[in-house]
């Protein structure tokens, strides 16, 4: 999990929330996202195509389904941030308040809507008690000198509480679950995996003093790509193709894994595997398996050794054909489903 | 096998030497102009792991070496690093990796590929000044190049002690580490003695166990990170190298494309693939440091009140020294049984050696021919164990040269006689210290009658009768 000091310091509780709110962010708009920044001109700054932005302020509270004491005066600082980075960014924004208070208005009637679960509303579908406290807010707040688009205001309930990691994450674990189903992944411990890979990487970007520094798509899809193309992850599939019986294809992954992955990582070993891949499979319907099973020995100069017997050297050829193959086929699929 | 000639080059200046197919003197009126470079060099290009003498570091070497083998190939080698050898011969060229590979070039220029008789030729046909004119049967030829006549003969004998060998060197490997466990528990007892009583704490616990765990883990995220790293090096040559070379392509419609790592497919992903796998790699080294730092500390304050009153590195190996339950007698009593192992195996690789073998029939017989003539003895004096013995002190200065000649020459036959190579002779100072005048001509002498289809190279400061040599003087020093 995310490295960080779990006690309740509400300062810490804060950032790691704001971190959190940035992953379901910036996965809700993958297929349009370009850059990611914690702390640019807002709390989560983001950047989509067609000059598009994102403007989120984080608002987290320990206590948040029972402590609604600060809530509104946290919500008005809010959009005075928002007003005033607004100014800052041109194109089409979207200003949002995201927080894990389950009642960020103390309204009832929100609170009803909200029920406890992850709410998306715009400004115009709250209901109109929010809409007034909305308003009382921005005439209350002097300092907001800069009039804010109220249609450009959504309100995004995050459930985030405890110091149990497992009820605080568990929100965001299910977002990154449903974005996994765009690729029907499935995979144990990858949801975890990913999280903790991209809080890291979010994290660090609210880090760099440099704000022209910031996350971009390929930072974020990457590290999913070489989750799911692991051979760990792939051994089902790999199995199948390689016709390899299930124990000595992960006898010869536990034991070859650095040979495996570095054939399968080197440019030019790949590309020759891919082109005639490709070659045989234009003359007629060749799947992986009969590519991998009728044509491994054509590469078994690449694996030659003393020390290995022909059928480890088989077993290493073909383990390794079907990887580069699945491989290059998740990498495409992944590719064009977030627009990479 | 011939060596024509040897072209050094030496800090940009380039010198060639030619050999007679039949006997050349390398000569210098003084001592220390560069015979003994010139010979090694021959064998650096050769390929052989040859030290440089103190003038003259072969790693700033390149070395060209023309030769002849039995069969009548002519190959041209080329050695430019101590790493590796490039051999041409007419329009093929391969190169060989060293000393990975020296077995494969050997097998090609002497035509054998036994690999006991490979791995012993040098100490056949090369008598180095320093060592060659001790080493009688066994010992260094030259550098890291050893000789035995053991396993000479089972390689000229085709008798396979390789398993028997395996064993002998696992029972040595294992005798060293117990040795060295010796002195450790005889440290230990020497700790007890002073401290009255032999302490054993508990050391190894959980905390110990996750410490552990973690260094392995973090150790094998480094390793893989090493890994990704030689790998993405070798993505991005690629990816440059394929920029700078401005590559053109014409499509099936006739439209022409520049090649760019951009439009080449794959490139790039296999790139950005390989800096995503490393980030994650990194941040789990991050972690799993950070985790180890914190088990340490823990460990750390666990530790100090109780059992170091100092940090130092040698409180804790005092610490797991006291932790070893065995005492002296119980590791000596291993050693002593690993020793008794040892020498039985040398028993039984000597005796698979020796019994019934013609090869050391045929060496003995030759070896009493040759040291009849020098005067050395007969085959009353000369027992047939004397082949192997180890027994070198009782022989004067004299005697031992003689005789470290004629072991020489009866390997040499034997090696053409089994295996009809016939080797190169090359004698460096074969006059020795000691050695007389009619004891020089009559080793001559026989050079002459007996080895004179073989290719003779002498260097040395005295004159040689040797039939019609030629001669390279080396007035100056050698790369003058």
């Amino acid at each position: 999990m995310f490295y960080m000091d779990r006690s309740a310091v509400p300062l810490m509780f804060g950032i790691n929330f704001q971190v959190n709110a940035a992953i379901v962010l910036m996965l809700e708009n993958i297929k349009t996202l370009k850059t990611l920044r914690l702390e640019g001109e807002e709390d989560i700054e983001m950047q989509l195509e067609g000059n598009n932005y994102i403007l989120a302020q984080a608002k987290a509270v320990v206590k948040s389904s029972t402590d609604f004491g600060n809530v509104r005066k946290s919500f008005s600082k809010a959009l005075l941030s928002l007003s005033e980075a607004a100014e800052h960014v041109s194109g089409e924004k979207s200003l949002i308040v995201i927080t894990n208070s389950l009642n960020p208005l103390k309204d009832d009637e929100l609170k009803l809507i909200i029920a406890g679960r992850q709410t998306r509303r715009k400004y115009t579908e709250l209901p109109e008690s929010s809409k007034k406290i909305i308003a009382d807010i921005l005439s209350n707040n002097k300092d907001i000198k800069t009039p804010l688009n109220l249609e450009d205001l959504s309100i995004h309930v995050l459930p985030f509480e405890t110091d149990n990691d497992y009820e605080k994450y568990k929100i965001v674990l299910d977002v990154i679950s449903d974005f996994l189903g765009m690729f029907d992944i499935r995979f144990e411990g990858l949801r975890t995996k990913l999280h903790d890979i991209w809080s890291n990487s979010v994290f660090d970007s609210g880090t760099k003093v440099n704000r022209k520094i910031k996350l971009t798509k390929q930072d974020i899809v990457w590290p999913l790509i070489v989750s799911v193309i692991d051979k760990k992850y792939l051994s089902e599939e790999s199995v199948f193709c390689t016709g390899l019986d299930e124990a000595d294809y992960q006898d010869v992954c536990a034991k070859y894994s650095s040979i495996i992955d570095s054939k399968c990582e080197r440019f030019d070993f790949v590309t020759r595997v891919i082109t005639d891949y490709e070659n045989k499979r234009s003359r007629s319907m060749n799947s992986i398996q009969s590519f991998v099973n009728n044509n491994w020995e054509v590469y078994r100069d690449d694996f030659e050794s003393q020390s290995l017997d022909d059928n480890i050297v088989e077993s290493l050829i073909k383990v390794t054909l079907s990887n580069i193959l699945l491989s290059r086929r998740n990498i495409d699929s992944i590719k064009s489903k977030v627009k990479l | 096998m011939i060596i024509n000639s040897l072209t050094i080059n030496y800090g940009g200046q380039e010198k060639s030497f030619h050999f007679s197919d039949k006997n050349t003197i390398i000569h210098s009126g003084e001592n220390s102009r560069g015979k003994t470079t010139l010979l090694r060099l021959l064998l650096y290009s050769l390929g052989y792991n040859i030290p440089g003498t103190r003038r003259f570091k072969f790693a700033n070497v390149s070395v060209k070496s023309n030769v002849v083998t039995d069969n009548g190939e002519l190959y041209v080698l080329d050695r430019t690093s101590s790493d590796y050898l490039t051999i041409c011969t007419g329009t093929t060229q391969q190169t060989y990796c060293l000393p990975e590979q020296i077995h494969d070039l050997h097998s090609l220029l002497f035509g054998t590929n036994n690999r006991d008789v490979l791995n012993n030729l040098l100490g056949v046909f090369y008598l180095d000044q320093e060592k060659g004119w001790t080493l009688l049967n066994r010992g260094i030829v030259i550098g890291s190049n050893r000789f035995n006549v053991e396993d000479l003969i089972q390689g000229l004998s085709g008798r396979d002690c390789s398993e028997l060998k395996q064993i002998e060197q696992s029972l040595v490997k294992e005798m060293g580490k117990f040795q060295q466990i010796a002195n450790v528990v005889k440290y230990k007892e020497s700790m007890a003695e002073s401290a009255g009583l032999l302490v054993t704490e508990k050391y190894a616990n959980e905390l110990d166990a996750e410490i552990a765990y973690k260094e392995i883990e973090i150790n094998e995220i480094k390793k893989e990170i090493n890994r990704i790293d030689k790998v993405l090096q070798s993505n991005k040559y690629l990816k440059r190298f394929i920029e700078d070379m401005n590559l053109i392509v014409q499509t099936p419609n006739g439209e022409s494309i520049h090649v760019t790592s951009n439009n080449l497919i794959g490139l790039n992903d296999s790139i950005d693939y390989l800096i995503a796998k490393r980030k994650i790699k990194a941040a789990e080294y991050r972690n799993a440091s950070r985790v180890l730092e914190t088990l340490l500390h823990e460990r750390s304050d666990r530790d100090e009140p109780e059992l170091f009153s100092v940090e130092s590195i040698a409180d804790v190996f005092d610490q797991m020294v006291k932790q070893f339950p065995y005492g002296y007698a119980r590791i000596e009593t291993i050693i002593n049984n690993l020793k008794d192992q040892i020498s039985s195996t040398r028993t039984l690789i000597s005796e698979a050696t020796r019994v019934g073998n013609d090869v050391v029939s045929s060496l003995y017989n030759t070896i009493v021919k040759y040291a009849e003539e020098l005067e050395l003895g007969n085959n009353s004096s000369i027992t047939r164990g004397y082949l192997f013995t180890s027994n070198l002190k009782e022989l004067s200065g004299a005697i031992l040269h003689k005789f470290v000649f004629v072991f020489r020459l009866a390997y040499i036959s034997e090696v053409k006689k089994r295996l009809g190579i016939t080797l190169p002779i090359i004698l460096d100072s074969p006059s020795g210290k000691e050695l007389d005048q009619d004891n020089k001509e009559l080793m001559i002498r026989i050079l002459n009658r007996d080895f004179s289809d073989h290719q003779i190279i002498i260097a040395s400061i005295f004159d040689y009768n040797l039939e019609s040599p030629s001669r390279i003087e080396l007035d100056t020093m050698l790369m003058e």
